[in-house]
């Protein structure tokens, strides 16, 4: 590989080959560049951009749902649209999970001065998105995903593909916490909690980062005893049924404690 | 000094001056006498919301946890929601991440929640529809992330939804049941901080209902939905803050004629 193979300028035609992989019409590049882990180029409307870790990638047309419109086609088409992306950017189609179509609905109303109801205007379907996530031999990795919505011309509106390299050893862990949960591994009790489902799997940091934490883990949903109490806990355990860190998005430092809070003086008198 | 045009910050000298915002994550609950359970995640997810939108150019209000968080502060009634150090009206952006409440399922009369678990400020439970006004008098509150257990359920978004809008330009959320609910995940917040608060050129910039229709999904139970919505003058202004706002945007506050949402379900 000559020097000119790693050049800024192959590194940014790359790019622009990627946005003509994905059917992107970008136009005329107005701007160019990379800052921390991702570089992108960016015409008028559209902007695509990768990240320098990981296979993660990123489409945004401004006009899209707008003057863009929304793809038209049959939901099928859409799924068949999403495996051929993930196909031309080298994904296995073994990896590629149960795909789902999430309809977006809109409504409006208007109100008076007092905020009462003048008109209720019905539901209306609007753009629809495919969802396609990633499993390996079965087992969910639960942060990767192809997020795709078209424009009314089937080109991406908005495509977040997250779908980083995975260790072997990664997937050989996650094979033996899949063993033990066939075996009747039992998570740890949680105060004011019932456990709702455990299963296997590989979790990682999500698209938008700047690191790239992977780590395999059982993944126990616990049900609040209350059943009223929503935001349901989810842990990531290891095979010693440690927790497993956070896949992380920056390299923090500890925040600085706060508090405790001052409370309001009474009001004298 | 500082004085506030309609939606601009400006010195008195009219310079520009960033928006603020705050975060309030709540992840004690047990251990501060509360029903449980604890929820981990909301501490990593607000110190990443916060590290997105120091990297945005905004600039921190206040940034409470667990009992430092007050019920009160959602609430306008004696102004607790503008209270002076941690009042969810006092500035222009708000994340709160910790327990909601879900009905099984909700009608249109059932009222949303934001549960604390505070050391003041009791109760700890919000009735949103009832007790929230954000935006009014001297309220600030423009974008509302709330990242709890369905606080903006469909079914009933008129009556806990548009009576909130004093002022306030978007707010999002989820709608959901029991069982079809959001899991403790320090991934929608983050992720909708990452994209809206245009810190990185080359991440795509988007509206705050193109953002949390693109995260809301992260981490819910299958049925779970998330939920944007957006008052404006009129009815296409309601439809584009709704669709287009941007949280650095710089839009004044609207007149709530008409309300326009929009959601997304798992």
């Amino acid at each position: 590989m000559t020097s000119q193979e790693y050049s800024d300028e192959r590194e940014l035609k790359d790019v622009e080959r990627l946005a003509r992989t994905l059917g992107v019409e970008i136009g005329e590049v107005k701007e160019s560049g990379d800052e921390a882990n991702f570089v992108g180029i960016r015409s008028e409307q559209i902007l695509v951009s990768k990240r320098l870790d990981s296979q993660t990638v990123f489409v945004h047309d401004e006009s899209f749902g707008g003057d863009g419109g929304s793809f038209g086609g049959s939901d099928d088409e859409l799924i068949e649209i999403s495996r051929r992306v993930l196909e031309e950017l080298g994904v296995p189609s073994s990896e590629i999970g149960e795909p789902a179509i999430a309809h977006e609905a809109t409504q409006a109303a208007q109100v008076d001065q007092e905020g009462r109801i003048i008109s209720m205007e019905d539901p209306e379907q609007r753009r629809r998105v495919a969802r396609l996530p990633r499993a390996i031999e079965g087992m969910p990795v639960w942060s990767s995903e192809l997020v795709l919505a078209l424009t009314e011309r089937g080109r991406p509106g908005f495509l977040q593909l997250h779908w980083p390299e995975l260790s072997s050893e990664v997937v050989q862990e996650a094979r033996r916490l899949r063993h033990k949960v066939e075996k009747g591994w039992r998570p740890p009790a949680q105060p004011g909690a019932t456990v709702e489902s455990v299963e296997a799997g590989i979790i990682h940091s999500p698209a938008v980062g700047f690191v790239m934490d992977v780590y395999a883990a059982i993944r126990v949903i616990y049900k609040p005893r209350r059943k009223t109490i929503g935001r349901k806990l989810m842990l990531h355990f290891d095979r010693h049924g440690k927790t497993v860190p956070a896949p992380r998005q920056f390299d923090l430092p500890p925040d600085q404690p706060t508090g405790p809070r001052k409370k309001p003086r009474a009001p004298r008198g | 000094m500082q004085m506030w045009d309609t939606g601009i910050g400006l010195t008195e000298e009219g310079g520009r001056v960033p928006l603020r915002y705050s975060t309030g994550c709540v992840r004690d609950y047990v251990p501060n006498g509360c029903p449980g359970p604890d929820l981990p995640a909301t501490i990593p997810e607000g110190a990443n919301f916060r590290a997105w939108y120091a990297l945005g150019g905004f600039q921190l209000f206040s940034r409470w946890e667990n009992g430092d968080v007050w019920g009160s502060d959602f609430r306008d009634a004696g102004n607790g929601d503008l209270e002076p150090n941690g009042g969810s009206d006092k500035p222009e952006i708000y994340l709160f991440a910790g327990h909601g409440t879900c009905q099984n399922p909700p009608t249109a009369t059932s009222p949303d929640f934001i549960v604390a678990c505070g050391n003041f400020g009791d109760p700890d439970s919000t009735t949103i529809g009832t007790q929230c006004r954000w935006g009014n008098g001297a309220g600030n509150l423009r974008f509302a992330f709330i990242d709890a257990s369905c606080p903006m359920d469909l079914v009933s978004i008129r009556n806990q939804w548009f009576p909130v809008f004093r002022g306030l330009h978007v707010a999002v959320g989820h709608s959901g049941t029991s069982t079809q609910d959001a899991l403790d995940s320090d991934v929608r917040g983050t992720q909708l901080a990452a994209f809206t608060s245009g810190a990185i050129s080359w991440i795509p910039h988007l509206s705050v209902g193109d953002a949390w229709m693109a995260v809301g999904l992260n981490d819910v139970q299958s049925g779970c939905c998330a939920v944007v919505i957006a008052a404006g003058s009129d009815r296409d202004d309601a439809i584009d803050r709704r669709d287009r706002e941007k949280v650095k945007d710089e839009r004044s506050d609207p007149t709530p004629r008409w309300f326009a949402w929009r959601w997304v379900c798992r």
